[in-house]
């Protein structure tokens, strides 16, 4: 049993023959919300979703999943069904049903209310308002999208050469017609980086809960130390002290070299305190205790065994497979990961650990991290722009500053900059509103119920964005107004990073394709 | 009047000297052996090393030597300890400077991080998280995880009588907690204790907290000879009284008992922990006894005219 490899109607086919009667299809394209800008964020989604919708097919199991680097359509039934969901999603795609724009809009809307919006914001500190860091921001581009430009984006980013498809079942199912444009591989997106020293902390009191995210070099040894951790991570917390309900570690591909080590840990709102301590000390005791080996030997087997099933049922691999392809990395020889697992050992666990705590990013609840030696995570913008300065209405509100090159609002708390040439989106209210995020995460809320403007200001921070970058949103109503009484807002909302990034350069064609569409809309 | 350690228990004095004088190797591989009636008491040693300047130069050639040797380590972030406290001072936190305050923080970080991999490389060593509920304690982590690491260590060492004396500390409403929260650990920490053990002070030392919080000087005056809290004091007294001693916290159980006697006014009843203490006295307890110290004085002496001592 083995995996062939083919070409369907000119797009990089896996096949995998199955014996349990079931046929089963997708298509992998090598575009996600990271190759998005913030001012068109979901703009992926939304294709994902107009290319699924034409498929009648309430018979068929199948879905479409957008990620940071690719996304996935797929179905599973017969093969007559795989066939009607793939040549469907292809037809849809080279002819998007654009009279269904608003309406799929409306349904994405519900889907992010449904899921609590954006992710955590730690993706955005440390990547910025762009690239990886997106998935910490809500899709609020989907205002600013128009069927010409969600059309671009289907044919230059969903075509052939764009993609891998993978099938599986008895024989390679007959009547597949795919046709979708040409096109050429997409390059990766660049990762960004605006955080500054690691390990690294940022406090955020609104939920009960220990995040820390790492990068770390893809492996089998960083792949069961994750799975150490999570274990670990649940018998101290829940089971032993009790200090919440969940508490794990999870391993996530990010690109071909690297992944994203992620732990959760939720706790008592009177415990936080002790829950930041005891996730401390769990990763301490992952860094430089003993690895207990039967602990090892069982997360051993465990990974083994996952090994065996792809061996006898290569088809459940070919997604990931599929993926691989698209992220130029060469498929795991199953007998190689063999090897390589049984030759993890504790002090491979030990040095999986180092590398972990060398970047991670904890966002805490309480306390912060500097006691354990880890740096506050910049909160506060590093430069400032010099202008016209405008007071608050409020008495200790934060005041403007409105440069030729960018705005800086101060506060006692910090400042928060963006830069004109570095604005990732302005949410441009009719009210009079303007809200700037900047690329390095920092931003900026010009609001005229809050700050004694002068009549010109907005108009001339309106001339100095990129129009590409500005999202029309509706007036605002009276009573949801920022007011003045009361406390004085949050000079920088999170997420934040610092200011040393470099600027968005349009460094993918995809990009460059990007902003000259979203300028001539 | 003797608050000396060493003066007080020749062992501690030969482990100073030996550790300033040489061997501090063999000082510190000496530690964990056990003292009277089995029980270890290493972090009474271990405190009376880190009192010693003269033990940080051959503390660096030790590590240098050898960069693991753990009660090496455990020393050196007493010595951050004790250094970060001295820069500090005893002064309420409005009286201590910001540079002072950086200063006493900047070392606690080094000593919680020394003892943070301590920790983590032997999770069964309960020295290490008793210093850590001292350094939780100064760098403010909060009462819900000063909890957390006193649960670790009670769980290796269930009456480790200095771990029990921080947590009072800590749960004083001076580093955050309540007078409610102080009363209900010192008593049931009290009551676990055998007979004997220092461990039944700490319901002694809350109250001895609880009267020198106290602001306003007549609830104060007060405070010790209410009915309820002598009838304490005399039970902490008869247990102390009644089985073994640890080996070095019984001069702070008795000396703490000795002056909230006379405090409460009850010096008969003193005179029995005065003729235990000989000429020993907790520093701590002898300032809390303030303007009382001349009576404190003639009760001693009359305990060792009845040839009371110890």
């Amino acid at each position: 049993m083995s995996v062939t490899e083919t070409t369907v109607d000119g797009i990089p086919t896996l096949f995998a023959r199955r014996e349990d009667g079931q046929y089963a299809g997708g298509i992998v394209f090598r575009v996600g919300w990271a190759d998005e800008t913030l001012a068109v964020r979901g703009l992926t989604h939304l294709v994902e979703h107009l290319a699924l919708h034409g498929v009648a097919a309430r018979d068929v199991h199948h879905n479409g999943e957008t990620h940071a680097l690719h996304t996935h359509l797929y179905a599973s039934g017969t093969a007559e069904q795989v066939v009607r969901v793939l040549n469907g999603v292809c037809a849809a795609l080279c002819d998007l049903p654009v009279d269904r724009l608003e309406t799929e809009k409306e349904v994405l809307r519900a889907e992010a209310r449904g899921r609590g919006g954006a992710g955590s914001s730690m993706a955005g500190m440390r990547h910025g308002a762009r690239g990886h860091g997106l998935s910490s921001y809500a899709e609020l581009g989907l205002a600013n999208v128009d069927a010409g430009l969600t059309v671009m984006w289907a044919n230059e980013a969903f075509s052939r050469d764009n993609a891998v498809l993978w099938l599986s079942g008895e024989s390679m199912p007959e009547g597949l017609s795919l046709t979708l444009p040409e096109g050429e591989r997409q390059s990766l997106p660049p990762v960004t980086d605006v955080l500054g020293p690691t390990p690294a902390y940022y406090l955020d009191g609104s939920e009960d809960v220990v995040h820390v995210t790492a990068v770390v070099p893809r492996s089998c040894r960083a792949m069961l130390f994750t799975e150490l951790l999570s274990r670990a991570l649940f018998a101290d917390l829940r089971q032993r002290d009790g200090l919440g309900y969940s508490a794990s570690a999870t391993y996530r591909v990010r690109d071909a070299e690297h992944a994203v080590v992620a732990v959760v840990a939720d706790c008592l709102p009177e415990r936080r305190g002790a829950a930041v301590g005891a996730v401390v000390d769990t990763l301490a005791r992952l860094r430089w205790g003993s690895v207990p080996a039967d602990e090892l030997e069982e997360v051993r087997a465990a990974a083994l065994a996952a090994v065996a099933t792809s061996r006898t049922l290569p088809h459940t691999g070919l997604p990931a497979r599929a993926l691989e392809m698209l992220l130029g990395r060469e498929p795991d020889d199953p007998a190689v990961l063999e090897d390589e697992l049984r030759a993890v050992t504790a002090d491979d666990v030990r040095a999986a650990a180092e590398d972990f705590h060398a970047t991670a990013l904890a966002q805490v609840p309480e306390l912060g991290l500097e006691w354990a030696g880890w740096a506050a995570a910049p909160v506060s913008s590093d430069t400032a722009v010099d202008g016209t300065g405008y007071a608050s209405l409020a008495a200790d509100g934060p005041t403007l500053v409105v440069g030729d090159d960018g705005l800086t609002l101060r506060s006692d708390r910090g400042r928060s900059t963006v830069h004109f040439d570095r604005v990732a989106a302005m949410l441009a209210y009719a009210d009079g509103g303007r809200s700037l995020l900047g690329e390095d995460g920092f931003h900026v809320a010009v609001e005229p119920t809050l700050l004694a403007l002068d009549e010109d200001v907005v108009a001339r921070i309106d001339a100095a964005v990129d129009p590409a970058r500005v999202v029309r949103r509706p007036a605002r109503e009276a009573a949801s107004l920022p007011r003045p009484a009361g406390h004085s807002p949050e000079a920088a909302g999170p997420p934040a990073g610092q200011g040393a990034g470099e600027p968005l350069a349009p460094s993918s064609p995809l990009l460059r394709r990007l902003w000259r569409a979203a300028r001539g809309r | 009047m003797v608050h000396d350690y060493c003066e007080i228990f020749p062992d501690l004095a030969r482990l100073r000297d030996r550790a300033t004088q040489g061997d501090l190797r063999g000082a510190l591989g000496a530690m964990d052996r056990a003292g009277l009636a089995g029980v270890v008491e290493v972090d009474r040693r271990l405190w009376v090393l880190a009192g010693e300047a003269g033990v940080d130069e051959p503390l660096e050639r030790l590590l240098a030597a050898e960069p693991g040797h753990r009660r090496g380590r455990t020393l050196r972030a007493l010595r951050l300890l004790v250094r970060g406290w001295d820069i500090r001072g005893t002064a309420t936190a409005e009286h201590v400077t910001t540079a002072q305050f950086d200063a006493f923080h900047d070392h606690l970080r080094r000593a919680e991080q020394v003892l943070l991999r301590l920790c983590a490389e032997d999770p069964a060593d309960p020295e290490p998280w008793a210093l850590r509920l001292v350094t939780a304690r100064g760098l403010s982590l909060g009462i819900p995880e000063t909890r957390r690491r006193y649960t670790r260590l009670v769980e290796l060492d269930r009456h480790h009588v200095e771990a029990h004396q921080h947590l009072v500390q800590s749960l004083c409403p001076k580093w955050g907690g309540s007078w409610d929260a102080l009363f209900e650990f010192a008593r049931d920490c009290a009551d676990a204790a055998p007979d004997g053990s220092a461990q039944v002070g700490v319901l002694t030392t809350a109250h001895l907290e609880r009267w020198a919080g106290e602001d306003d000087p007549e609830l104060r005056d007060g405070y010790l000879s209410d009915p309820d809290v002598v009838a304490d004091l005399e039970e902490v007294s008869d247990r102390l009284l009644a089985g073994e001693a640890t080996p070095y916290s019984w001069v702070g159980a008795h000396s703490d008992v000795a002056v909230a006697l006379v405090l409460a006014g009850r010096p008969q009843r003193a005179v029995r922990h005065l003729g235990v203490l000989g000429p020993a006295m907790e520093d701590r307890a002898w300032a809390l006894a303030g303007p009382r110290r001349d009576e404190v004085e003639e009760l001693r002496a009359q305990a060792a005219t009845h040839g009371a001592y110890r």
